[in-house]
Formats: structure tokens, sequence, C-alpha cells
């Protein structure tokens, strides 16, 4: 009797598996993949880097020397539009790194994707980063990335020089802090269409162009902003910086 | 002690019943300091802790170049204030606000003078953050902390985890949170409600605090504070636009935190640029109704009141002071 129970569940059991089971690339559900942002940092059509000069839209020399970019809440969808879940995660963007891990997802494939640039009101405005080891990307930073008086995150802290005289010193200082709740941006929804490669890893390439940055900005006479000084200064740099990304 | 509470509130009753404002006095008296400061879950308050939070606090190697510490500018001789307009910070820099006295801010609901900090454990970010004060930053504070074996064993005995942002943040909020000002004769007149602990002077003090001075509009409670934030009319245009900074409405423009009244006669100068040097010029200021400003709060017009009853609201003033502070004695 037992056997004969056993026996029939066995073949139940296996019955349901090759009827609803995984079949490659049709029911990519079944498979788990890892997910990574590798960003190339561009500055139109030259490569970026820091303590390099670039000239921007407004025909001046300029030179970044720092730029630290939050970005977060990476989003999925599948080809049907459906989201597709993924794990809450903070990265530091530095242009010393490129290749970002957005952690596993349960599927080999990924359409659309898009990301939040900067900390979501939540965790800006409930996380306390003393709770954080200091190599966590929440925890403090130096230079710092969380303000002391008005307290949250710095979403993006963008500085450097221009070269006002065009004698090729780069002294006049620009400092471009953007954060508060009111400056949380999302990327444009991105067609990506990638299938995981055979060591299960989707990678998405995305382009920063920091001239898009900082497109339209008169820095000589618009060098400064901590968000709350000069808001609308920080809300312009902010949409800029929503569209400064691309994917291949 | 339930007795003794109970009566209490009955006595603060009748008070109210005989002063007008007097119901907003409130009946939160923490009698028992230990037992009644609040304190978060990651950082309940033990002897320990408050050892090590009084080490930070007093340590200079948390300003970048070693001068100066949080004791520089909170003096507790002088209720946690420094006597000077605006504080020096690191290289001679000068800070941007009056130093504010720390006492009972375990009770209060947010940091600065703007509000813009919301816990005490993170208020520590902004003095340590800023150029213009101790300019190091928390990274290097681990750094520096964490190579000395004693402040290591201290951690350790008092959190059970190596010196990092988070013990440095949680000790000096807890010894902060200690900081507690309940012994004035002010507090023996609220336990007891026997208004005989008052002189004359001291009396009618009080009588113009809660009436005619309509100080008790804002300055209300155990705290002598309501924890909102009022423009005063001290200037016609504020350059430090205040609570709006954080808030970003110019509704908050020129708008402060309305400061705890304890020990008011020790944390001269006054409000918060310091630009008022004595109790009695504040006085003076509100006496008038303050300055023009289009944002001044509607609480603030011309009181009439004369030279000897300003004499007497300083008296009763007087009676805020403190002489120890309960919460750390013999730590």
């Amino acid at each position: 009797m037992n056997s004969v129970f056993f026996k029939l569940v066995g073949a139940i059991t296996i019955s349901v598996l090759l009827i609803f089971g995984c079949k490659p690339d049709e029911e990519p559900k079944c498979k788990r993949s890892n997910v990574y942002l590798n960003f190339k940092y561009k500055f139109g059509d030259s490569d970026f880097a820091l303590e390099t000069p670039y000239t921007n839209s407004q025909g001046e020399s300029i030179m970044f020397t720092r730029s630290d970019v939050y970005f977060s809440n990476f989003k999925a969808q599948d080809k049907n539009g459906g989201g597709i879940e993924t794990a809450k995660i903070y990265h530091l963007m530095l242009p010393g790194q490129t290749r970002y891990s957005m952690g596993a997802i349960a599927t080999n494939y990924v359409d659309h994707c898009m990301f939040g640039i900067g900390i979501d009101s939540v965790t800006n405005k409930t996380v306390d980063p003393n709770t954080y080891p200091l190599d966590h990307p929440l925890g403090n930073k130096s230079p710092n990335m969380y303000w002391g008086w008005n307290q949250g995150y710095i979403f993006a802290a963008l500085d450097g020089y221009i070269d006002t005289a065009g004698n090729g010193n780069h002294d006049f200082k620009f400092t471009y802090h953007i954060g508060l709740n009111e400056l949380y941006r999302l990327s444009k929804s991105f067609k990506v269409a990638k299938i995981a490669d055979a060591s299960s890893n989707i990678d998405i390439n995305i382009t920063l162009d920091y001239a898009k940055i900082v497109d339209g900005v008169h820095m000589q006479t618009e060098p400064s902003t901590h968000s709350f000084s000069d808001f609308e200064l920080a809300k312009k740099l902010a949409d800029n910086l929503s569209g400064a990304f691309t994917v291949e | 002690m339930l007795c003794k509470r109970a009566g209490f509130f009955i006595v603060i009753t009748i008070f109210s019943l005989f002063w007008s404002c007097a119901e907003k006095i409130s009946s939160k008296i923490p009698f028992d300091p230990w037992e009644h400061i609040p304190a978060p879950a990651d950082n309940a308050i033990t002897e320990d802790r408050i050892k090590l939070g009084k080490r930070i606090f007093n340590d200079k190697a948390l300003s970048l170049d070693s001068t100066i510490s949080c004791a520089s500018c909170h003096l507790e001789s002088i209720a946690f204030t420094d006597s000077v307009s605006i504080h020096t910070g690191i290289k001679g820099r000068k800070g941007h606000r009056n130093s504010p006295d720390l006492f009972n801010l375990a009770f209060q609901p947010n940091f600065f003078r703007d509000g813009g900090a919301r816990t005490i454990e993170l208020q520590i970010l902004g003095p340590l953050q800023d150029s213009n004060e101790m300019g190091l930053g928390m990274v290097e504070a681990v750094r520096r902390l964490e190579l000395d074996s004693s402040y290591q064993e201290m951690a350790r005995v008092a959190y059970e985890r190596p010196i990092d942002a988070f013990v440095i943040s949680r000790s000096v909020g807890c010894y902060i949170r200690t900081l507690i000002s309940r012994d004035a004769l002010y507090d023996s007149f609220l336990e007891s409600g026997d208004s005989s602990v008052f002189n004359v002077d001291q009396k009618e003090g009080l009588k113009l605090f809660m009436g005619k001075g309509g100080c008790v509009n804002c300055h209300s409670g155990v705290d002598l504070t309501n924890y909102g934030f009022e423009n005063i009319g001290l200037y016609e245009e504020y350059v430090d636009s205040g609570r709006a900074r954080i808030t970003l409405d110019s509704k908050d423009d020129g708008k402060f935190r309305v400061p705890s009244l304890r020990n008011v006669s020790r944390t001269a100068p006054y409000m918060h640029d310091g630009s008022i040097k004595t109790l009695e010029k504040v006085l003076e200021h509100y006496n008038i109704g303050g300055g023009n400003n289009w944002n001044k709060s509607d609480k603030i017009s011309n009181l009439g009141l004369t030279e000897h009853e300003m004499k007497q609201l300083i008296a009763f003033l007087e009676t805020l002071t403190g002489n120890k502070l309960i919460g750390y004695e013999g730590i």
C-alpha cells in the first residue's frame, strides 16, 4: 500500500515538473541571474576623468576634482512590463569604479530597467549613517556625503575648478552638492533587452555624460549650490543628472 | 511615590485655575531622572556609556587640528554654553550661531536652533563635520580613536564592539542625554506647589511670566519651552533664515527654536546669534514688541511692563537656575 502510494506521488510530481517545469529561455523565471550595472564615464565625446580639463557648453574650460553620486532602488521589468523583484541596494558611484552589483534576480532576462539617483526619502530621513560601517555605501564618508546641519544624504557632490581667465589655470571653484528629498530623481526607463550570459550574469552598460550634467549652467555665475542655498540651481543640476544617463 | 505625584497634579490643577495660562505648565516632571530619561532602543543609558561619552565630549582629538573639543563651546560651569556671541572653531574660524545650552535635551524633539537634526545621536555630526567648528568628520574621528587601546576597551565594555561611528555617536548621545537640570528653586515650587519658596519679587515675576508678560505663550512646560520655532522680530531682514533653511518654506523665515529657559541667567549672550548681551536687554526687546519683520510672530506685541516689573520678571527667571547635574552625578 505504502509502496504504491509513494510511486503514485512520485509519478505525479515528475509529471507536474515536466508539464510546468523550466524550459530554457521560455520560462526564465526559473533562472537566477546576477545583475551588474557597468558605467562608462564621458564628457561629450571624450572619456571622463577627474583632474582633466573639458570645455562645457558655455565654452568654459572646467575640471572636476570630485564626483560622488548615489544611485539606488534598481528596478527591472520583464518583456510583458511586469516588475522583477530586486534587492534594495545603494551604491556610491565613483569615477574610479565602473561595475556595480545590483544583486540577484529570479530570471535570466531583463527587458527594461531604471534606478534612482540619490537616496529615496524614506531612507534619507530615517537612516542614521552612524549605524553603518564606514565601508558601507550609507555609512559616513570622507569627504562627507551626509549633511550635518539639515540632516540627510548628499545625493551628488560635484566639485571642481573653472579656468576663468583662459590661461590654463583652473582656479575658480565650483561646488555642486545636491540633496533634499525634493531633488531625488528617477532615471528614464531604459530598454535593455539583456539575457544572462553563461555565468548567469546580466551586464547592463550605462554611460554617464558629465557634459549633460552641467549643460545650460553658467558655471562662473552659478558656481555653488548646497541645495538649500540655491535650490533652483540644485534642481536644474538634479534634472540634468537624471537625464545624463544613457544605455548602450 | 504615586501619592506624591497625585498631590503634585492636584496642586498644578489649582495653580492652573488661579492663573489662566498655567495649564501650559506640563505635568511631565521626571522626579527620578534615571527612571524617566527617554533613550532610544539602541542606546539605553548605562554608566559605562556615559563615562565613554563624557571622555569623547572632552577630547580635542575630535577636531581637525586637535585644538577644540565639544566642551570648548559647551562649558559645564555656564550651563554648557560658552559666554560668547558666536563660538570660535578650528583655526580661529567663526561659527555660525550662538552655542546653545545642553540641559534637558533628552526631552527635546529635534536639535539645533533650526531643528535640522532629528536625534541627539545624529546631531554630533553637525559640529564634528563643520569646517568652521571641529572640521574633522566621523571617518577621521573613528580612525583617531581606534588607535587608542583605552578607547577600544571602553567601547567593548560599554557597547560590546570596537570603537566606531556607532559607539562615538551613541556614547556622546548617552552622555548629553543625562545632562539634566532639575534642582532649581522653580523645581521645588513645581514639586511642592508651595509658592512660599519664592520671595515677593520672584512670586510677582512668576505672575508676570504667566500673565502680562505673555512669556508662557512660548516658554511653557517643565523646561519652559514649547519646542516650537518663532520669529521674534530681531531683525528687519535676517541674514540667517533659521528654520526656513530646513523647510525651504518662506513662512519659516527668521524662525528659531524657542529655547528652554532653564539656567537662563547663566547662558548670556542671548538669541540665535548672541546679539543681545543681557537678560535686561532681552526683556526690553520683548517689552517694545520686538522689531519690524514681515514674518514676526503675532505673539510678540508691546507689553507695557514697567522697569520694576521687568526686574521682578528677572527675579523669577533666576529661580530657573540649577546647581548640579542630576543625570550623571557621581560619574
